[in-house]
């Protein structure tokens, strides 16, 4: 039973299915496909990307915080790198459906309160904006500077 | 165009595909399901865990031939930390119509190269033994030490 299948063996699974799809695909009558399974994995393939973006934002954010939190700390430069790298993968698998899927203001509330109690180099963070300065199409194409400079006190 | 879609936009084109497939399950007759790439992305599934069982074991392979040729190294006790954690996750993810798919002699042959000549704590590895002295059974289930003392046996 194909239902069974997906839960015991999830590679043979996907070769049974892949297979009958492709009779479906050519207009024949196929019975036993596992249409549950078959539509929930089709919206997976969307919704994990979409929470990779937001996982890649998030931590955008979280080091962006740890710049303006301690600006003078040795990490500084490898926080920058690491921005660099979550921004460029960000940008590079988002999707413009994502765009009313995805509350910028959450993502920083939650970075920000990955910092409670936590101090770096046995010192608590400066201050930072308790609003999102920053929006999602600043946050994904804006230079680093620009994006730091918005998080610095005015 | 869903083909074009799939490319610009993955999460409409799943969501939309998805919609589609609904209708398609209560039987009805549609044009505008993209195939290629449901039948694509079903088969990923399947292979995506493969992949990383794969990958798991060639962790696997390499720790295992790291705490052989390194013996005294100071990294061996978190190395077998590591080691234990790819175990769990390997066997963990397996399913039975792997087995066919997974060469382990492939996999030790391409630990093996990957480590031939590196250097760590400034000296290279003690020679690996020619033949992958383990099974597949062996990596998914086998005691760890019993595992690490196989690779010191194939070589004495």
């Amino acid at each position: 039973m194909p239902d069974e299948l997906y839960d015991h063996d999830m590679l043979a699974w996907s070769e049974h299915q892949s297979s009958l799809l492709r009779r479906v695909a050519r207009g024949e009558r196929v019975n036993e496909v596992d249409w549950p399974h078959v539509v929930e994995e089709i919206e997976d393939v969307g919704i994990s990307e979409l929470n990779a973006v937001r996982s890649l934002l998030s931590q955008a954010i979280v080091h962006l915080l740890k710049i303006r939190g301690w600006p003078d700390s040795l990490a500084r430069v490898h926080w920058q790198i690491e921005i660099g790298t979550f921004r460029s993968d960000a940008r590079r698998r988002f999707a413009p459906s994502m765009r009313q899927r995805i509350d910028l203001p959450a993502l920083y509330g939650d970075a920000q309160a990955q910092f409670d109690q936590v101090e770096i180099d046995g010192r608590p963070p400066q201050p930072w904006p308790a609003e999102c300065p920053f929006s999602l199409d600043e946050l994904l194409t804006s230079d680093r500077p620009a994006l730091e400079a918005m998080l610095a006190p005015p | 165009m869903p083909d074009d879609l799939y490319d610009r936009d993955i999460l409409a084109c799943s969501e939309h595909q998805s919609a589609l497939l609904r209708r398609v399950a209560r039987d009805e007759r549609l044009n505008d399901v993209d195939w290629d790439h449901v039948v694509e992305e079903i088969e990923d599934v399947g292979l995506s865990e493969l992949n990383s069982v794969r990958s798991y074991l060639r962790q696997m392979l390499v720790h295992l031939l790291k705490l052989y040729g390194w013996a005294d190294s100071t990294a061996c006790d978190h190395r077998r930390l590591e080691l234990d954690g790819f175990q769990t996750d390997a066997s963990q993810r397996f399913v039975p119509s792997m087995r066919q798919r997974i060469d382990v002699t492939e996999l030790y042959r391409r630990a093996c190269k990957q480590l031939v000549a590196r250097r760590m704590d400034n000296r290279l590895p003690r020679p690996f033994p020619d033949h992958c002295p383990f099974t597949l059974d062996d990596l998914l289930e086998g005691d760890l030490q019993e595992l690490e003392a196989r690779l010191t046996a194939a070589c004495a």
